[in-house]
């Protein structure tokens, strides 16, 4: 691993310094000069806590695992202006949702699981199984329970007979995430109403 | 608004500094030496030259704002004598220090192209990293070279005065680019810092600090989830960062979450395995492409 001339040529530029330690006629270390190095590469992404509807900025580093990446290391994102770098306990765990002391988490979720009515356990099932149950649960919910209008009380707090259109139902309730930008909130909410669902909730809070 | 004052080292900083690094590297004494010795005669003359830029902030923040660096480095008025004087100090260290000396010591710190007259051009060679027009007995590249070296640490402290008055109080979040923000020159290294990681790198020139994002590329357009590391082994703390798509690198020292401090040009030295990795990858430092 001798540098050769024409590399510390390529290498000299502005200032002294590393670039031109060879060039100032000094010697690179014993192991530097000798022994190949061992390089390790990785990568840095920018991503969001989960935790909580703070939605904290991470920074997760990630290895080269055979043909996936795997993360190594997760901190604060000091260029996200919601947490400047900072992260609380849970957030600061965040990596631990997917691999705990270097092992992958085995409480980890990768399939959806379906519990049978009556049943203690949990059986995997397709993406395709679940989404078809969840349309189907969705639709015979709504129906079943569809207030298509709603009497006006008058002042005496009488019902008075007359009728406004509802279109509702009060049979679900939907449940958003602190973690959807502003678009996709909205979208989110606009989804629930027409399926008219009322109870549009959020999980903002810590 | 993330503020980011650079603290200058001084005399005394310098030496303590360099007493800390060759006892944990000892390998580099040589160099660490003999570069603390003209970090030592740069910290002198940084207490002695003044900065003829006068600004005020909101024309600094203009110029930011539409990506002009607050100085124009080859028009930087720098005092000849002074200038003169600083090169020849340089020269003798590397006459002292150097292994095998410097034997053109005289002939550059007398030479012609440093007169009152020419320093101007010489300044715009050395800054724009061209080669020096010394002619007789200058057949070695590699002398060639350490001329340009002299001449470019000789200009560090009349850049480094001006971005301490200039850059003082400037918000971070107008520049995040990939060259100084006062003088236009190329990172020399950087540092995650202690206490929240921010990245903070520091100009080869000015030796001002400022603010890169940590994950993106500051040096193309292809920015976004092109930044990659690598590090050697068994020293994850110290990194190359760099970019997939333009394979530009900084090398940086990740302080976060440690009470460690650093002096970049020093850990520029003591990280030269890490250059040589970089090389082997394919990849060019910052500025020097
Ligand atoms: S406050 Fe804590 S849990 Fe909530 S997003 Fe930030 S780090 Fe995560
Ligand atoms: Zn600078
Ligand atoms: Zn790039």
């Amino acid at each position: 691993m001798e540098l050769t001339r024409r590399d510390f040529i390529k290498l000299s530029g502005s200032g002294l310094g590393a670039a031109a330690l060879v060039n100032l006629g000094f010697k690179l270390p014993a192991r530097a000069a000798t022994e190949p190095l061992r390089i390790v590469k990785a990568v840095e992404t920018t991503g969001v806590c989960s935790f909580c509807a703070v939605g904290c900025g991470t920074l997760l580093a990630s290895e080269k695992e055979g043909d996936h990446l795997k993360i190594v290391n997760s901190e604060g994102n000091p260029d996200n202006a919601i947490n400047f770098g900072t992260l609380c306990s849970k957030g600061s765990a965040v990596i631990q949702k997917s691999y705990i002391d270097g092992e992958i988490n085995p409480e980890r979720l990768t399939k959806p699981l379906y519990r049978a009515k009556g049943a203690s356990d949990w059986t995997e099932i397709s993406w395709k199984e679940a989404i078809d149950k969840i349309a189907k649960l969705v639709k015979e919910t709504r129906d079943a329970n569809w207030i298509k209008e709603d009497e006006i009380i008058g002042p005496d707090g009488k019902p008075t007979g007359k009728k406004v259109p509802a279109n509702r139902t009060e049979a679900i309730g939907t449940l958003g995430s602190a973690e959807l930008s502003n678009e996709g909130a909205y979208l989110y909410q606009k989804f629930a109403r027409s399926l008219g669902v009322v109870y549009i909730e959020h999980h903002a809070r810590l | 608004m993330a503020v980011v004052e650079t603290v200058d080292p001084g005399v005394q900083g310098v030496r303590e500094a360099v007493e800390r690094y060759v006892e944990r590297y000892p390998d580099y004494e040589g160099a660490l030496r003999l570069y603390g010795a003209v970090m030592e005669l740069q910290q002198k003359a940084l207490e002695e030259v003044g900065c003829s830029v006068e600004m005020d902030v909101e024309e600094r923040d203009a110029r930011l704002g539409t990506l002009v660096t607050m100085v124009d480095a080859p028009e930087l008025e720098v005092d000849p004598v002074r200038y003169r004087s600083l090169v020849k100090d340089i020269c003798t260290v590397m006459e002292e220090r150097r292994p095998g000396g410097f034997e053109h010591s005289k002939e550059l710190y007398s030479w012609d192209g440093l007169s009152d007259e020419n320093l101007r051009s010489t300044m715009a060679r050395v800054l724009a990293g061209e080669e020096l027009p010394l002619t007789s007995g200058w057949e070695d590249d590699s002398d060639k070279i350490l001329a340009s070296n002299i001449l470019w640490e000789s200009l560090a402290p009349f850049y480094r005065k001006c971005g301490s008055i200039l850059a003082s109080g400037m918000d971070q979040s107008i520049w995040q680019r990939g060259h100084c923000p006062v003088c236009g020159s190329a990172p020399l290294m950087g540092f995650f810092r202690n206490e929240d990681g921010l990245w903070l790198v520091e100009c080869s020139l000015c030796h001002t600090l400022w603010n890169l994002q940590r994950a993106s590329c500051p040096f193309c357009s292809e920015s976004l989830g092109s930044l990659e590391f690598l590090y050697i082994e068994d020293e994850p703390g110290k990194r190359v960062q760099y970019c997939s798509s333009c394979k530009v690198y900084i090398k940086t020292v990740n302080l976060r979450g440690t009470d460690k401090d650093v002096l970049l040009p020093l850990e520029d030295i003591v990280t030269a395995e890490l250059d040589l990795a970089a090389s082997e990858e394919g990849l060019k430092p910052a500025g020097r492409q």
